[in-house]
């Protein structure tokens, strides 16, 4: 039990020097894509338990950003819509494995002196996510506390060389795919306070970027995220929490990119609802606390997103 | 059973948003509209710069201060325009947030086009066959180099090509005007009367912060693949390009020797004189012709009035290639093909340079 409590600080700490990303100055136009990292949020559960998310995400990208001051603009704006789903299974009461897919529908709109608002999107499956996580400890009757660990792939599913239809290159921030290769390293402790209805969480996630064929390579980026929960005998509980997310600038053949890049704090509020057994329904939203980004940037002006969550046992005995 | 009917109505409710979304546009999905009538450009070379068409806002009717009233520094890179005695200066830490100004100096209609991927700055007259427009950026790039698009006919434009390459204007060879891009302290030197643009231009943008971080020093740095690459120089130096009936000719800027040099050049049969200074940080070329076709020879002449050579006849010469006084008074040399730009993208555009040598 001794040795497992060192893991914790360790774990988070071994993670967060892994994931902090290297501030290279840095252009293109914004920092943004499929929200996997921050959608990855199930712990490593138990032997033959199985839980699916599905996630609908709302991101709109309104706010121009000259490092921390904002600009007056309105010439541009983007959006994205996403749709996440994320499985997790328990081999163990120990060992799990999770897979994500994703899928995106992205826009831009720009207001053209002559052709008033030029609309491109781009629909369609984005990168997927394997994880295996490991809980080195798990909460009990008598520890409301459980830390899971996990690493594994993001698997570039997604198109990144889609072209419109006079045959160009679309930007690489509109792409639904990256085309690379990554390394996500992932964690989550939980403290419970019961019989006081509390409980805080952290769950920290960090996505070691590779080179798409492109040569092109988007920034290793880090999110924090830390609140907490309250369970309340109403039939809605509610969490608070504060999200971090750090991206490094993104490069092409290892040159920095300018305009990409930069730290975002966020708050993110949720409610949670249990409509049914084992199913619950989360709604949340995120608000931007500050933002620091790399150069200018068209930058996240809010979230939301809807998550449908099943729990069941396969295999139960019950 | 229950709970299937239950999450069924979620699942589907989920799907529908996704796909619907939040917007109702009856727009293209995964394509950009533009008609064109095909590019002559290999589209596999023409990348999407990311902000997309008029997401870089190009700015139209400026405005100006006296040279007396600007606090740029001396060094600060500026294009400048003289017609008549209208004399402005466009400084770059203005044209790298913009890339495009139109403006009407003293009657004529003109774009300052400036690429700062390719640090090529060209003046542009902006009355085409199809009429008087403005030029907007189109947020293309080709060879890393700005892609311009008239408002008059949607057609898009290659900066360093200098022509039409994609709508009903393809094909089309940019009317050039005659600029000089140089510092700030050269400029209002030679031109004491100059105004140059305010930052006032009703667009938020931290003028004097380079948007492109370390990109104009660094030679590792090229953000889109380019066409050819030849590493005879660095990416980054500044070359004049010179384009002739043959090969192109670049003079590196920083080659000239740090005194007003004058070079009577002839290349396939044309002569060209090649004026510049690499303290002062400016190099322009002018075919040396009078207007009767008379061959002229000029040596270096530094006097009032921004002159810089003079002719065996006497007649001095200003920095536009104007003739200030003697016998060729009032005439003007003809406009080269030539323009300041990285070596990189010169080289990119003009495969066959030739490189001259000091």
């Amino acid at each position: 039990m001794m040795r497992v409590k060192k893991l914790i600080p360790l774990t988070i700490v071994i993670i967060t020097i892994l994931s902090l990303p290297g501030q290279v100055p840095g252009q293109a136009c914004c920092t943004s894509g499929t929200p996997i990292l921050g959608t990855l949020e199930l712990p490593a559960g138990v032997a033959g338990s199985f839980q699916t998310a599905l996630t609908y995400q709302f991101n709109t990208l309104d706010d121009v950003i000259n490092e921390s001051t904002p600009l007056e603009e309105s010439l541009r704006r983007r959006f994205t819509h996403s749709l996440v789903l994320e499985s997790n299974y328990g081999l163990s009461d120990s060992w799990a494995v999770s897979g994500l897919l994703s899928f995106i529908r992205q826009g831009r709109h720009n207001n053209t002196l002559t052709s008033g608002k030029e609309v491109l999107k781009v629909t369609g499956l984005g990168d997927a996510v394997v994880l295996v996580k490991y809980s080195p400890l798990k909460a009990t009757l008598f520890s409301q506390r459980n830390l899971s660990v996990g690493a594994g792939p993001k698997i570039p599913l997604g198109d990144f060389r889609r072209r419109n239809k006079e045959g160009i290159l679309l930007p690489y921030e509109m792409q639904p795919g990256t085309g690379a290769w990554d390394l996500i390293l992932w964690s989550n402790f939980y403290q419970g306070f019961r019989p006081v209805p509390l409980s805080i969480y952290l769950t920290t996630a960090y996505r070691l970027t590779g080179r798409n064929s492109l040569g092109y390579q988007f920034g290793r980026e880090l999110t924090l995220n830390s609140g907490m929960t309250y369970d309340s005998s109403f039939p809605v509980d509610f969490s608070l929490a504060f999200k971090y997310r750090a991206v490094a600038p993104d490069s092409r053949n290892g040159q920095a990119i300018a305009n990409t890049g930069g730290k975002w704090l966020n708050l993110k509020p949720a409610f949670y609802m249990h409509p049914v057994e084992k199913f619950t329904l989360k709604l949340s939203g995120q608000l931007p606390l500050y933002r620091e980004v790399n150069g200018i940037q068209l930058t996240t002006s809010y979230r939301i997103s809807v998550t449908g969550l099943v729990n069941f046992r396969i295999n139960s005995q019950e | 059973m229950k709970k299937r009917k239950t999450l069924l109505p979620f699942i589907i409710l989920m799907s529908a948003a996704l796909i619907v979304g939040c917007e109702n546009e009856s727009a293209s999905t995964g394509t950009v509209d533009t008609s064109g009538d095909g590019w002559l450009l290999p589209q596999g070379a023409i990348y999407s710069g990311g902000p997309g068409k008029d997401g870089i806002p190009a700015l139209s009717d400026p405005q100006f201060q006296s040279a007396s009233s600007a606090n740029y520094a001396d060094d600060d890179l500026v294009i400048g325009v003289k017609f008549g005695e209208d004399v402005r200066a466009y400084p770059h830490i203005i044209l790298d947030w913009h890339e495009i100004i139109n403006d009407k100096v003293n009657g004529r209609a003109i774009s300052i086009t400036y690429c700062p991927l390719t640090g090529s700055g060209i003046g542009w007259n902006r009355r085409l066959t199809a009429g008087k427009t403005t030029f907007g950026v189109s947020g293309l790039l080709y060879n890393n180099n700005l892609i311009p698009y008239d408002r008059a006919t949607e057609s898009h434009w290659s900066q360093m090509k200098l022509q039409g390459v994609e709508g009903q204007l393809a094909g089309k060879k940019a009317d050039l005007y005659r600029v000089v891009e140089t510092e700030w302290g050269t400029w209002k030197e030679n031109f004491p009367s100059t105004k140059v643009m305010t930052t006032n231009t009703g667009y938020d943008r931290p003028y004097g912060n380079y948007p492109y971080g370390g990109y104009k020093e660094n030679h590792q740095s090229i953000y889109f693949p380019v066409t050819h690459s030849d590493s005879r120089m660095k990416a980054k130096v500044r070359v004049l390009g010179l384009l002739t009936a043959g090969k192109a000719v670049a003079f590196r800027i920083a080659d000239f020797p740090p005194t007003l040099t004058v070079l009577n050049e002839t290349y396939n049969g044309s002569p060209y004189v090649i004026i510049g200074n690499s303290r002062e940080n400016f190099a322009v070329a002018y075919k040396r012709l009078a207007e009767d076709g008379t061959v002229l020879h000029f040596q270096p002449e530094y006097d009032q009035g921004s002159i810089v050579m003079k002719d065996s006849s006497g007649t001095k010469w200003n920095l536009l290639g104007r003739a200030v006084s003697g016998p060729l008074a009032g005439e003007e040399l003809p406009v080269t093909r030539s323009y300041i730009a990285y070596w990189f993208a010169w080289a990119a555009f003009n495969p066959d340079t030739r490189i001259y040598s000091f």
